[in-house]
Formats: C-alpha cells, sequence, structure tokens
C-alpha cells in the first residue's frame, strides 16, 4: 500500500482481492472483490468480472464524451497517518504495508484522535443487510430476498435486477456496498431502481437504528477484527475431524488447541494473565460461559471481542489430556 | 499473520477483455501504479486497478 492513495483508490481493504474499474483522472466507475465469513472467494466470479469489464468500457465511453470533471479530492497515503508513520519511525524493518493495514491505522488513529465510535466497525456491509441475496455471478440480479427483511418490506422479490441505488448504477456488489457503507448506522432511506419483466421500477428501502451492525459471525473473516479489544490473550487452530473423533467430540462441534498464549508485544499482558488463570498450551477450548457453537476459531475470537467485558471473568471449559479443565479467566482491557 | 500483496493495474481494450492463455504474458499488467495512470492518461483508456491481499 505504500503511497497509495486511500482517497482514491477507497475500497474495502480488508478484502483478499480488491478491483477499481477507473481512469486516469481518478474516477472510480466500478469496484470489484468481496468476501464473507463463508469464504474468500464466496463472492467472486469470473464471470461477473468480465461482464462488468464490457459493460465498464462502454460506461468509460460515454464519460469521456460527458466532459465531466473531477473533483480534486485531497490525497491520503497509509504513510501519512500520523500514527502509521510513528509506527514507520519506530520500526525500521515495515517495509510492506499491507491492505488491512490500511484499514487498522485509520481506526487507530480516529481512536487517538477521540473520533472514534464503536458503530465505525461497520465497514461495507454487505447487501444481505438489506435481506438482499445477490447471484455472484450475475450480480445486479437479487437472487433471493429474506422474509421480513428491509428489502422485502420495500416489495423487492428474487429475480428482480438492480438497475441503480442511490443513484450509483449497479454492476457488482460493492456497487451496493459503497452506498451502503455511506448509509448512517442511525438509519436512513435506501432508493432502488429496478427492473422485473421487462418494467422499470422503484423502490425505497427504510433502515433502523442499528441496521449496519454486524453480527460476530459476519465480521469474523475481516483481519480488523484482531485489533479489537477485550480479547482472550490466546489462540490456536480449529481441530480437524480426525482430531475430534479421537476426543469423542461430535464432527460439529466446537474445539480449537491452544496453540499460543500472547507473550509479546503491547498485549503480552492477556497471555500471561491467561497463564496464570490455568490456560496451558495443548488444551482444547469447547466452550466460554456457556457459549459453545462457534463455527471457528475466529468466530469464537470475534465473539469474545464483541461481547465480553473488561474487568469480568470468562468461564472456559477446556480438554487437557482428554479430560475435563475449567478455567476462570480474567478479561483484561 | 502473514500477508502477500501484489498490485498491478491494466489498461482495458474491448480485446483485453476475454479469457487469458497460458501465463498472462501477453496481457499488459503494470506494476506501477503511477506509471500505470500516466500511460492511461496518454492513451485514453480506462484502468483495472487490482490489489491482492492474503491474510
Amino acid at each position: 500500500m505504500k503511497g497509495v492513495d486511500l482517497n482514491t483508490y477507497a475500497f474495502d481493504w480488508d478484502l483478499t482481492f480488491a478491483a477499481l474499474l477507473m481512469n486516469a483522472d481518478g474516477t472510480v466507475y466500478h469496484r470489484y472483490g468481496g468476501r464473507s465469513w463463508e469464504s474468500a472467494d464466496a463472492r467472486l466470479s469470473m464471470d461477473a468480472l468480465t461482464r462488468l469489464l464490457v459493460d465498464g468500457l462502454a460506461e468509460d465511453k460515454a464519460y469521456r464524451a460527458s466532459g465531466i470533471e473531477r473533483e480534486a479530492v485531497k490525497p491520503l497515503s497509509i504513510e501519512e497517518i500520523p500514527v502509521f508513520a510513528e509506527r514507520i519511525r519506530n520500526n525500521k524493518e515495515l517495509s510492506c504495508f499491507h491492505c488491512h493495514m490500511a484499514t487498522e491505522a485509520m481506526r487507530e488513529q480516529a481512536q487517538k484522535d477521540k473520533t472514534w465510535s464503536p458503530d465505525d466497525r461497520w465497514l461495507w456491509p454487505l447487501p444481505d443487510k438489506l435481506g438482499l441475496k445477490l447471484d455472484p455471478a450475475d450480480p445486479s440480479k437479487v437472487l433471493e430476498i429474506s422474509e421480513d427483511s428491509p428489502a422485502a418490506k420495500a416489495g423487492l422479490a428474487a429475480g428482480d435486477r438492480l438497475v441503480t441505488v442511490n443513484g450509483a448504477r449497479v454492476r457488482a456488489e460493492p456497487d451496493v456496498q459503497w452506498v451502503l457503507h455511506h448509509t448512517p448506522p442511525a438509519g436512513g432511506t435506501i432508493a432502488i431502481a429496478f427492473e422485473r419483466g421487462g418494467e422499470q421500477r422503484a423502490a425505497k428501502i427504510e433502515l433502523a437504528a442499528g441496521w449496519k451492525s454486524a453480527t460476530p459471525l459476519e465480521y469474523s473473516w475481516r483481519p480488523a477484527m484482531w485489533m479489537l479489544r477485550p480479547d482472550p490473550g490466546f489462540g490456536g487452530p480449529d481441530l480437524d475431524a480426525d482430531e475430534k473423533k479421537k476426543l469423542g467430540l461430535d464432527p460439529g462441534a466446537f474445539a480449537i488447541r491452544i496453540g499460543y498464549l500472547i507473550d509479546w508485544g503491547e498485549r503480552a499482558e492477556t497471555g500471561r494473565s491467561a497463564r496464570k488463570a490455568g490456560v496451558q498450551k495443548g488444551d482444547v477450548l469447547l466452550s466460554v460461559d456457556g457459549v459453545s457453537d462457534f463455527r471457528s476459531g475466529q468466530h469464537f475470537q470475534t465473539w469474545f471481542r464483541f461481547t465480553r467485558e473488561a474487568g469480568k471473568i470468562a468461564e472456559l471449559k477446556l480438554l487437557r489430556d482428554g479430560k475435563p479443565v475449567s478455567v476462570s479467566l480474567p478479561i483484561l482491557k | 499473520m502473514r500477508c502477500r500483496l501484489a498490485l498491478a493495474a491494466s489498461l482495458l481494450a474491448l480485446a483485453f477483455v476475454r479469457p487469458v492463455s497460458g501465463d498472462g504474458e501477453d496481457f499488459p499488467w503494470l506494476t506501477d501504479l503511477a506509471a500505470a495512470r500516466a500511460e492511461a492518461r496518454k492513451s485514453g483508456r480506462p484502468m483495472l486497478v487490482v490489489f491482492r491481499c492474503e491474510t
């Protein structure tokens, strides 16, 4: 991300594949890329990208013919964010600036400036938040509408084709995400133009306060999750089916083997505290405060950060050498 | 957490919007964003800018 202007190339920097269809003056026609807790590429399709490029060329031609000039935007690189600039000064070996570091640096800076609120976690919401499931291979087409969702209440149905969202042309899922990203958590109205059976129609989706909040599972894939607090101070890989079988666990049960207790950096105290409470490397974690319906270790880690409170105790159920062990873990700030 | 980042930008023309055969050597990807933007400005063609990060 060295030198990349985060204002011009604005996108969800937690993605593994982020593409922008744009022109030399910095006008972004469309973004392409997507990810969910299901997998890193669950929202990607070569057919969709090819269609986007073909349609995007026509859009570029029309834009150039229009004579519109892009408004100048003040550039901002990751190196110019003060907290990140300080990190570079303090760590001469830091030479590769990963995409997700941009998200993290902006959040850290906002926290330092006291302009951050917990609602700022909700980045680039998927259309699923409206109850809209779009076709990954043909992203303007609605595949499913969730019952009682804001999209269902607005009258949208499976098979509809989105044309614009708040006036922006929809050719890829991030076109909807862009609008949602800029809609406040307090709620709002999203204007949809769509086609049904060759007819042009319009709908308004009403979003209530709190609409933007993600569940721990929805958020669990984001690298930015790891920087949220409080954290348990330990972690490790999910057990595979064979390991679970050997321990007499259900194949679908949550179980992670504790592979590390944090003993480095600013959070070393959390690992020391977990060790002192009785957590050991090699233990298998089965539940926390009676909750065990986690899909993965990352889901557990996100849930812990979203729902546990610093200053309280988390009750862990573990297996050690196949035998049950209970640990009361103090949750640090 | 290990992360591998690659950035590439390609100038688009209709002929390029098709599957690329072999290892894609015939596909004009540029890895210098400023150079790609300058080339796009000169040629009047749009760009596809791709960021790739494995986390």
